[in-house]
């Protein structure tokens, strides 16, 4: 994933905090996709409450970096992994 | 000449106007009976033109959200399910099928689509009807597709009533339907109990137990429920779409006030254990019907559920077959 990447949420989710975490609810289209739900952990609803249309990829990694101790590559490698699971549900482009 | 019908769902009084009065269905009817009014309520809150029409009109529109038949499951009651369903679908190849199919495809269960500033709802699986309806709900019409030239109360039940209350109670922010079963237990002051649950948690084991159990007991139904908040309180409907168990719709229309949430599963022993608000959602959305499709709807579902998780104790409920769980339940 390129460090100057932006990413901004899609209308095709509904989101809620519940006690730090977020909860995603996908609109969809066909009965196959109903009623499934995503819970995103206290450092991935972080990541969700950065994704705002003008923050980097870079941005975003270096602000989870100041509030957990945590290295360069397994951050990127989480990260990459979260973009595109989000990416996957269409909650972000 | 015109035929006033008044019907009432969930204290939601509808009335349905046709050109002619509808077919009597001994069959099916007497789960409708309930909610059919004598005589006209003193407000109504949906008006219906129902017309009775050969064909469909087709349309190419586009599709907001749609269901399909599952694939058959090659071992167990989904079999023999789907084989009568085949069965009785084989007796009732016809016309009025081949024009079905022609138009949605024989996989369809419904579908609903926006048409200009419409919504049009369409039965496949689900029933022979057409309905269309602004988004303030000021003009619904169902059109039954019928050979000869006649409707039933399943018409407008079954199908079409069924698809279009999930709609209708959420862009309104009334409520919402669950797949669950509810007691009204009137001998333990009218407390409402509701059991959700996905397919074979035990939501008709539920209502047997406390049927055959409980002298006084209401049962609600138990498949489809409608939650309702009211005055910021939470209210449980009966409603006519029953699953496995039917015995008691001959005398329920009733409600009441929701005092305890369970989500049920079985298990060797009883037990009930308090639902962490984290895991609230993930256990009650799975048993949800709500306009999938729709943003704004779909907020207020979400605001709905925060709330209902803060005001109403709500347990994760393994449960064994026996009447142990009516005094397990009422002493939590």
């Amino acid at each position: 994933m390129s460090d100057k990447k932006v990413f901004k949420k899609t209308d095709k989710v509904v989101s809620r905090e519940i006690e730090n975490e977020v909860i995603l609810l996908p609109l969809c289209k066909t009965s196959k996709d109903m009623n499934y739900i995503y819970t995103l952990n206290e450092t991935a609803a972080l990541v969700w409450d950065l994704i705002d249309g003008s923050r980097t990829f870079k941005d975003i990694k270096e602000k989870i970096m100041s509030e957990y101790e945590i290295e360069d590559a397994p951050l990127t490698k989480e990260l990459n992994s979260l973009i595109e699971d989000l990416k996957s549900i269409n909650a972000i482009k | 000449m015109k035929c006033n019908n008044y019907f009432s769902v969930a204290g939601i009084n509808i009335l349905v106007v046709s050109s002619k009065q509808y077919q009597i269905n001994e069959k099916s009817d007497w789960r409708y009976q309930n909610f059919l009014l004598k005589k006209e309520p003193k407000k109504i809150d949906l008006k219906i033109d129902l017309r009775i029409k050969e064909d469909y009109v087709r349309y190419n529109p586009e599709i907001l959200f749609e269901t399909r038949r599952e694939k058959v499951n090659p071992k167990g009651k989904a079999l023999c399910r789907n084989r009568l369903r085949e069965l009785r679908m084989r007796q009732e190849i016809n016309e009025q099928r081949k024009k079905k199919e022609d138009y949605l495809g024989s996989e369809l269960g419904w579908r609903i689509s926006e048409i200009g500033n419409k919504y049009l709802l369409e039965g496949g699986a689900a029933g022979n009807f057409q309905a269309y309806f602004d988004k303030k709900f000021q003009k619904i019409k169902i059109d039954v597709i019928s050979d000869k030239n006649e409707w039933k109360l399943a018409d407008v039940f079954t199908g079409f009533l069924q698809l279009f209350l999930i709609y209708y109670l959420s862009y309104t922010k009334q409520g919402i339907v669950v797949h669950s079963t509810a007691i009204k237990d009137k001998p333990n002051k009218g407390k409402g109990y509701l059991f959700a649950g996905v397919s074979g948690a035990g939501k008709s084991t539920t209502s047997k137990i406390w049927d055959k159990n409980s002298p006084g007991v209401i049962i609600l139904n138990d498949d489809r429920i409608i939650l309702r908040k009211i005055k910021n309180k939470f209210y449980i409907y009966s409603t006519p779409w029953h699953g496995d168990f039917s015995d008691y719709l001959k005398n329920s229309t009733e409600h009441a006030s929701l005092d305890k949430l369970f989500f049920i599963y079985h298990k060797k022993t009883n037990k009930a254990e308090k639902v962490p608000h984290r895991e609230f959602f993930n256990l009650f959305y799975q048993s949800l019907f709500v306009p999938f499709w729709d943003k704004e709807n779909l907020n207020f579902v979400s605001e709905f559920m925060m709330e209902l998780m803060e005001k109403v104790p709500c347990y994760k409920f393994g449960f064994k077959n026996n009447k142990k769980i009516i005094e397990y339940v009422r002493n939590i």
